[in-house]
């Protein structure tokens, strides 16, 4: 079976390459349960066709990455290096983005959530709490004083 | 967890304010009955996506199920926002384990920018002080982590990961800025040697004394009486200690008992390193010409004759690193440390070697012709002569961030270990430094002045001296 059938949450069919699809942790333990013929489409009730279209996206590009030894501490470290196709694959709003976590890890596809989850973090990295506010549309819910007291207590690393 | 009334507001359309309650039901439930209930929706739904982000915020000790993306269909009357700007509070709307998985990758490059986000709301705020998610960056800031749950157990309190994080930071910076207190104990004689660890200091002395003062008060067991010259080398490992003296022997002792164990008495000269590699095998390096391999039995395991007087000795697993005057030499032991085979030589130094120490990629060797030189064990070349001492390097450690060095005028040096440059005097001058040893908090020195000398970058005083 080297192409397999999934259907997204909103009724769209996709064809993809077996070894693609096994991917996601998720879809292979269902092949294995289901010891499906490929004739049925797989459901992924979770995901959208959009999300699904770019999950599927990911997975044909990399299906063929070479399984990496459980990555150690040191290396996991390393964010900045993410790669120039992978860059532009995140390159999405923060809905698209927010999605293709949800989807990631529904659908168990560890670096794919890891990639995105660094995006998340690459905008974080560098700013100040007004800028993630401004930057996540989010409105401060601290009294005055206790903004105050927040500050104080994580004040230790600036560099002075 | 707490709900908070008046919640965030993304940058959505007023039709979806009106609806918190609903929408935020529906991030949270509806994940099963999601397929059918959007199967009408259009390709672009997920751009919606926002419309689902004015919700009250989820409870953050709850972990949903991963929300669903195709929830927003029944958002539909959201998809006027301003599509340009989509803006989505992830941490909000994420279960919690991803929020918590994102804050440690911002954390793990820089940790200002998450201290920055918990000034962000009283979510973000709960999110980034999680204790597991400081724990995790302890982990990765700093490899040995064993020292901090003896330390917390020793003295009896236990601390917030995020608190060790922030002293292991400050202490951090301080080494960096090269910012110590200078502590100096008077002892009775003159300590030659010392070693330590989170349980005790052990040091040798001129007289052939051993003392263990146990940590952290630093109360002294009963002085180790045997030799009958000055120690010039020891190390511990466990309970059990070994020291190499000028009286020619080496003795085996456990410590908790204060007792010798073994005599060895094998050297013909004086004993002037010893140093332990795994499994409880030890080394000995003497002015008689000779490197031997023991084990804790007291057996000799394998005897090298170097033809020159052995100052210093380093193993690490089956390699054993020495000197044949300047030149350095790394031998292979063979499995059961029987024998051993010339692996490379180092060929660099102007005149004899008098301490070294090995990792799994670099030699560091201090010479009498008072340069350090890094060499590559790969290919056995020299990566860089640091120069700087005025008089012969007596003693050395270095980790991957910095090598500390002391020579026989006093001087105290820290190197960058990254750049293999000088990054300040510790010490400008003073007695003789004989040995030292650091950990992320301290350097120790003897020196012959009958001082014990210890350079904390640690900010805490006392108690606190070794964390």
């Amino acid at each position: 079976m080297s192409q397999i059938k999934l259907q997204s949450s909103d009724g769209r069919e996709f064809t993809v390459d077996a070894k693609a699809a096994k991917m996601s942790e998720t879809i292979k333990n269902m092949l294995e349960d289901l010891g499906g013929d490929g004739e049925n489409a797989i459901p992924v009730p979770n995901v959208t066709g959009a999300i699904l279209e770019k999950v599927i996206q990911y997975c044909l590009h990399h299906k063929d990455d070479v399984a990496k030894p459980e990555e150690d501490e040191t290396k996991a470290k390393k964010q900045e290096d993410i790669d120039s196709w992978d860059a532009d694959f995140c390159r999405v709003d923060q809905g698209t983005l927010f999605e293709m976590i949800l989807a990631a890890n529904y659908l168990d596809i560890k670096p794919m959530l890891d990639l995105t989850c660094k995006t998340v973090a690459n905008m974080i990295r560098g700013k100040t709490p007004d800028e993630i506010r401004k930057l996540f549309n989010i409105k401060s819910d601290f009294s005055p004083e206790e903004e105050e007291q927040v500050k104080k207590e994580n004040d230790w690393c600036e560099e002075k | 967890m707490d709900l908070v009334a008046e919640d965030i507001q993304p940058s959505v359309s007023n039709s979806s304010k009106n609806s918190n309650s609903s929408s935020s039901s529906s991030i949270i439930n509806n994940n099963n009955n999601s397929s059918s209930s959007s199967s009408s929706s259009s390709s672009n739904n997920s751009r919606s996506n926002s419309g689902a982000n004015d919700s009250d915020r989820v409870p953050s000790d709850d972990t949903p199920a991963p929300a669903a993306p195709a929830a927003e269909p029944n958002e539909q009357p959201a998809d006027e926002s301003d599509a340009a700007v989509m803006r989505v509070d992830f941490l909000q709307l994420l279960p919690r384990e991803l929020g918590l998985l994102v804050l440690r990758l911002v954390g793990e490059s820089d940790l200002q920018s998450l201290l920055h986000c918990a000034c962000v709301s009283r979510q973000w705020k709960d999110l980034a002080e999680d204790n597991q998610l400081w724990r995790s960056l302890c982990v990765a800031f700093d490899r040995p982590l064993i020292w901090r749950d003896r330390a917390v157990a020793k003295l009896g309190r236990v601390e917030p990961w995020r608190t060790t994080m922030r002293r292991r930071w400050q202490t951090h910076q301080r080494w960096r800025r090269g910012e110590f207190n200078l502590f100096t104990f008077p002892v009775s004689s003159n300590p030659f040697t010392i070693s330590f660890d989170l349980d005790q200091v052990i040091s040798g002395y001129d007289t052939g004394d051993v003392i263990v003062a146990k940590l952290p008060r630093g109360q002294a067991l009963p002085t180790f009486k045997g030799h009958t010259m000055s120690i010039r080398s020891l190390r511990f490992v466990g309970d059990v200690l070994v020291t190499g003296s000028e009286d020619n022997t080496l003795r085996i002792w456990s410590i908790a008992s204060a007792s010798c164990l073994h005599v060895l008495e094998a050297h013909t000269s004086m004993v002037a390193c010893v140093r332990f590699g795994n499994d409880g095998i030890f080394c000995s390096g003497s002015w008689d010409q000779t490197v031997k391999v023991w084990n804790t039995e007291g057996q000799m395991l394998c005897n090298l004759n170097l033809e020159a007087p052995v100052n210093a000795v380093y193993l690490l697993g089956h390699s054993l690193a020495t000197h044949h005057t300047e030149l350095i030499q790394i031998y292979t032991l063979s499995s059961d440390y029987s024998s051993a085979s010339l692996h490379s030589t180092m060929v660099g130094h102007l005149d004899e070697v008098l301490c070294l120490q090995m990792d799994e990629e670099n030699v560091v060797s201090g010479s009498m012709d008072k340069t350090i030189r890094v060499w590559r064990r790969s290919d056995s070349s020299c990566l860089s002569t640091l120069k700087g001492h005025s008089r012969p390097i007596s003693c050395l450690q270095f980790n991957r961030d910095r090598i500390v060095s002391g020579d026989w005028n006093g001087s105290l040096r820290v190197w960058d270990f990254a750049t293999f440059t000088p990054l300040y005097i510790l010490i400008e001058s003073g007695p003789s430094i004989s040995d030292l040893q650091f950990n992320d908090s301290v350097i120790m020195l003897s020196a012959d002045d009958a001082q014990s000398r210890v350079c904390d970058f640690s900010r805490l005083e006392n108690e606190f001296l070794f964390l």
